[in-house]
């Protein structure tokens, strides 16, 4: 039960020229939970592109459960949704437990070489990674049994440096530099 | 990628990532774990994020599930940093700890059997002591990341993390490093050396019993100057930590060793102890030997003794820990004998509650009992100690007991020769032989003589496991002209019978077996009969021969060569033969092999190639029928020659009368009589009587029917399902023994079971231990009362004495202690008192007298009819 809520569109360049295939550009800017992205599609000759990516400059955005439990107009199984998630080691519950999107990217081109369309040049790039952080700060004098403090996973195949490094996760090359 | 009739292409790369990372809060302790996927690899690793206390992660968890368990003091310390990672298939653990121990790192590649180990202690700086603080800064006197680390390969081990003064570079083996006064060192100890894995491999670490704690030893022989360094130990027991070492210093005409000289630390409290096991003082000027050596660990004592006047010398050792010790004598003296055995020493030993572990043929030459008595030098009494001390070779074991005989002989002054007996017993018999010899030419020189052959010898006599074996085998200090000229091979004879499972089974090697055939895992391996003389960095040559026997084929085969390798040149001559023979059934295999040729790589301009010129001769045959084929080969030209039928068919099945005679007794082992005809005839059954011969009438025995057992046994398994004859083609049958017995009235039958080969017999599998006949037992007769209806003869009596009633029982004389006073009195005033006594034997008997006996009148006239006195037991 996602809740899109278009904000802008824009369609600002559409030029026909004679003889020529038709050039085609469209942009959105989409929130999905609160997690604010942009979209983009353009075909020029034989070229098809589309773009999905963060629309703020810093790609990590956070929104807390209790929050998507409200988009999702979910919320009267919040007390049940909350119990689950403190068995799984977020004792903050939906209010204290926030979910980030690090990165949310995803690039598709394809480009025809000969007139008949048989042979295609394909780019798939895609980056995501997202986190659970557990903002729950317990006593000092009584530390919990066990909790989980956060927990991020990235899945990409992307070589784009900006990409890469706005991911949650650090190789376990980059942690080890800790210890040397 | 090629879909259809459409070509595309993907330019990302197609190999996509993930990395996971999480991080978990357990009692206030943070904990950080990742894993990732690069390429093929996946990468695991995690770590602590703070210092971590054990006692109180304990405490807390304890207190969670409301414990209150008791945690040591030594464990009250705090661990900086904790980490375990399996990154490119390389496991690793590193733990940094703020105690005496600071750091401990282990590594180990992938599904190799290299890794490293390696321990780093507290610095010790010197500066605190109070004097040496007044003119030296702390940094730079003193004693840091003093590490042990053993490893399989070259290595950096980094004893500090981020540190370039903590990082030191170690050889395979075992090293030690640290930083003394700011100079770096990495002394490598022990070179590690890599070995077939026996079940000797833990003779490296031995352990020893000290006084309820374990001591671990490592075995070092490593010599510095004056010093030499015979074995480390290390202990840890109630948070104490010890390290120590065996070591000599030679002072001529002086040796002074200590034993078990080291330190103990508590972990608790830091206290630092020194410790010292034991003390030994020699004295040998060449004319003069006297020395001794005591040594306390524990409850246990160990201490030797030598003296000698010249040529002539006695040394005494032994241990003793509560109830067990060990006795050991040696004599080295020029007693005499012919050139071809003249004595030069003998040698005792006896050990009470101890047996003797028998080594690997590679270790025979450490066994504590031979490496005392042999040797160019003589052994220092510590060294002996701890030998004897070593339980890898003379353990602990409660009820058995050993004696050894040793003799040490020359044979015409060129070869020196020590052999030892061993014969334990007690809980179980075993008869053992150990020994070495040396030759070298010329006769005993310490310098580099031009050849030089040591050899192990072992022979062990196991009734209970049923095996005998014998064997040989040059040590790799053997040579021939050269160092370099190695000379190897090994000799083996092994017999298995009894209960062992392979019962019938033996083996005779000398120098391995045929490269195709598939050694039994119970036959021993041994090395090949040959020499490896790398002549020079160009030139190597080697050759070696091999012959097996065992109870099914017989193998041999022998080869040699050549190699000369110049850069890019080469040249080689192989020559080889080998043959294999089977029997039952009968099958005959060969290979010759002649290779001459030389080859030469061409490199120019990144372009290689190798010409090649050989002229090869390979022929392979085998039967029957007869037949094979010859590959030739010449350089520009090579062709097969085929003879005899090549579709070989497996050799036909035996009949059954080929395997009756083959692998089932003949009728004249079985009772030493021919047939009619006079030939052998199988005789699947053996029966042995066990009974008591009475009497032998026409050459035929008679036993008694008391106490008669006899076991039939089959040498074919008796089976109610089926079981196959391997050599018949697995033709199945099922057996059975039916018994009868006549004039016997009761006996009983067991079931006999034995091991049969699974090369002949086979069932639904491999089948071992089967059903093979019954043991008979003649039940005991029933007991005959008091005989009124018959008479009974002496003979019978006599023959019977066992089972007739027991007053008729011919048993041993007993000496009975009579009166010696008036007995005819005592008899008169008593003889009535024992009728009651005597009426109730006789019921008990069956006798119902037809009227009561009376010897009151008898009692009374006793004076009269007596003349002297009679005999009454005391």
């Amino acid at each position: 039960m996602a809740k899109y809520q278009i904000t802008a569109s824009a369609s600002e360049s559409t030029k026909i020229q004679a003889n020529k295939n038709a050039n085609i550009n469209a942009g959105a800017a989409i929130s999905v939970f609160g997690i604010h992205l942009m979209a983009a599609v353009e075909k020029q000759a034989d070229a098809t592109r589309f773009l999905v990516c963060p629309s703020t400059e810093n790609p990590k955005q956070s929104v807390s459960l209790a929050s998507i439990l409200k988009d999702a107009e979910i919320e009267d199984k919040k007390d049940s949704i909350d119990g689950v998630i403190k068995f799984l080691g977020f004792p903050g519950g939906v209010d204290k437990t926030f979910v980030d999107v690090y990165q949310a990217f995803f690039y598709y081109s394809s480009s025809e070489n000969d007139k008949s369309g048989a042979n295609k040049d394909i780019d798939k790039e895609y980056a995501f990674s997202l986190g659970i952080t557990n903002e729950f700060k317990p006593e000092p004098t009584e530390p919990l049994p066990f909790s989980i403090e956060s927990i991020s996973f990235s899945l990409w195949n992307s070589t784009r440096e900006k990409v890469v490094n706005s991911l949650g996760t650090y190789s376990i090359e980059d942690m080890l530099e800790k210890f040397n | 990628m090629d879909s259809g009739n459409e070509y595309r292409r993907l330019r990302a790369s197609e190999d996509a990532k993930f990395a996971l990372k999480l991080g978990v809060n357990l009692f206030g302790f943070k904990f950080t774990g990742a894993a990732e996927k690069d390429g093929d690899d996946i990468n695991l690793s995690a770590y602590s994020d703070s210092a971590l206390n054990i006692m109180k992660l304990v405490s807390a968890a304890a207190e969670n599930f409301g414990l209150e368990p008791y945690i040591p003091k030594a464990f009250d310390f705090e661990i900086e940093r904790l980490r375990v990672d399996y990154i490119k298939k390389i496991l690793s653990f590193e733990c940094e700890l703020d105690s005496f121990l600071q750091k401990i790192r282990f590594s180990r590649e992938g599904q190799s059997n290299d890794y490293l180990l390696g321990f780093t202690v507290k610095n010790l700086s010197l500066t605190d002591i109070p004097f040496i603080s007044e003119f030296a800064e702390k940094e730079t006197l003193g004693l840091n990341d003093l590490s042990v680390v053993f490893g399989t390969k070259d290595e950096n081990y980094c004893a500090k993390s981020g540190s370039k003064d903590g990082s030191f570079d170690v050889k395979p083996g075992l090293s030690l490093c640290g930083n003394i006064c700011g100079f770096k060192f990495a002394q490598l100890i022990k070179p590690y050396e890599k070995k077939v894995k026996t079940d000797k491999d833990s003779s490296a670490l031995s352990a020893e019993n000290t006084g309820g704690s374990k001591t671990f030893w490592l075995d070092i022989n490593k010599k510095v100057s004056i010093i030499t360094l015979h074995r480390a130990g290390f202990s840890y027991e109630d948070g104490k930590f010890g390290a120590m070492l065996d070591a000599t210093a030679s002072i001529n005409p002086f040796i002074l060793s200590l034993l078990g000289a080291g330190l103990q630390v508590d972990m608790d409290t830091m206290d630092i102890k020194f410790l010292l096991s034991g003390l030994g003082l020699e004295f040998d000027n060449g004319f003069l030997t006297i020395g001794g050596s005591f040594k306390k660990t524990g409850n246990k004592y160990a201490g030797a003794l030598t003296i000698g006047i010249k040529a002539f010398k006695l040394t005494l050792a032994g241990t003793y820990e509560r109830g067990k010790f060990l006795a050991y004598a040696l004599v080295n003296a020029n007693i005499g004998g012919p050139p071809a055995f003249f004595v030069t020493g003998i040698a005792a030993a006896f050990g009470y509650n101890k047996r003797i572990v028998l080594p690997d043929i590679r270790d025979v030459s450490d066994f504590p009992l031979v490496a005392a008595a042999v040797g160019k030098k003589p052994m220092p009494l510590a060294v002996m100690i701890g030998k004897l001390e070593n339980e890898n070779y003379i353990a602990d074991s409660a009820g058995d007991k050993f004696i050894s005989a040793g003799i040490k002989f020359t044979t015409f002054n060129m070869m020196e020769s020590f052999v030892l007996l061993n014969v334990g017993f007690g809980t179980r018999l075993s008869i053992s032989l150990l020994g070495t010899s040396e030759i070298s030419i010329p006769p005993m020189t310490d310098k580099n003589p031009i050849a030089y052959a040591q050899l192990a010898l072992k022979s062990n006599l196991d009734p209970t496991e049923g095996v005998f074996s014998m064997q040989a085998q040059l040590t790799s200090e053997s040579y021939i002209l050269s160092k370099a000229c190695k000379l190897t091979g090994g000799f083996a004879f092994f017999l298995w019978f009894g209960e062992n499972s392979h019962k019938g089974d033996f083996v005779l090697s000398l120098g391995g077996y045929h490269p195709d055939y598939k050694k039994p895992s119970h036959y021993p391996s041994v090395p090949r009969l040959g020499v490896n003389w790398k002549i020079s960095s160009k030139l190597s040559v080697s050759g070696e021969a091999y012959f097996a026997l065992t109870p099914s084929c017989i193998m041999a085969g022998v080869r040699m060569n050549a190699l000369y390798k110049d850069g890019n040149l080469k040249a080689w001559f192989i020559a080889q033969v080998d043959f294999m023979i089977k029997w039952k059934p009968f099958e005959y295999s060969a290979h010759l092999c002649v290779s001459l040729g030389a080859s030469y790589t061409l490199k120019w301009f990144g372009i290689h190639h190798t010409f090649t010129i050989e002229l090869g001769v390979d022929i392979d045959f085998h039967g029957p029928e007869f037949s094979g084929k010859a590959r030739i080969s010449w350089f520009i030209i090579s062709f097969t020659i085929k003879f005899g039928k090549q579709d070989q068919s497996p050799p036909p099945p035996l009949s059954y009368d080929e395997f009756s005679k083959s692998f089932l007794p003949l009728t004249n082992k079985a009772s030493n009589k021919l047939t009619d005809s006079g030939s052998e005839k199988p005789e699947p059954l053996t029966v042995t009587v066990n009974g008591k011969v009475h009497g032998e009438k026409d050459g035929v025995k008679y036993v008694s029917a008391d106490g008669l057992s006899f076991t039939v046994v089959s040498a074919v398994p008796i089976s109610d399902n089926d079981v196959v004859i391997r050599p018949m083609g697995d033709i199945s049958f099922r057996s059975e023994i039916s018994f009868n017995a006549e004039g016997v009235e009761k006996y009983e039958t067991t079931d006999y079971f034995q091991n049969v080969p699974t090369a002949m017999w086979g069932g639904s599998g491999e089948i071992r231990r089967v059903k093979s006949g019954y043991i008979v037992t003649v039940a005991e007769p029933t007991v005959e009362t008091f005989p009124k209806t018959r008479f009974i003869s002496l003979e019978e009596l006599r023959r019977k004495n066992t089972r007739i009633y027991e007053c008729y029982k011919f048993g041993q004389p007993v000496k009975i202690q009579c009166e010696s006073h008036d007995t005819v009195k005592t008899f008169s005033e008593t003889v009535s008192t024992v009728n009651e006594k005597r009426k109730a034997f006789l019921e008990k008997m069956g006798i119902k007298p037809e009227k009561d006996i009376s010897l009151a009148l008898y009692a009374q006239n006793a004076e009269m009819l007596f003349d002297e006195n009679i005999l009454i037991k005391e």
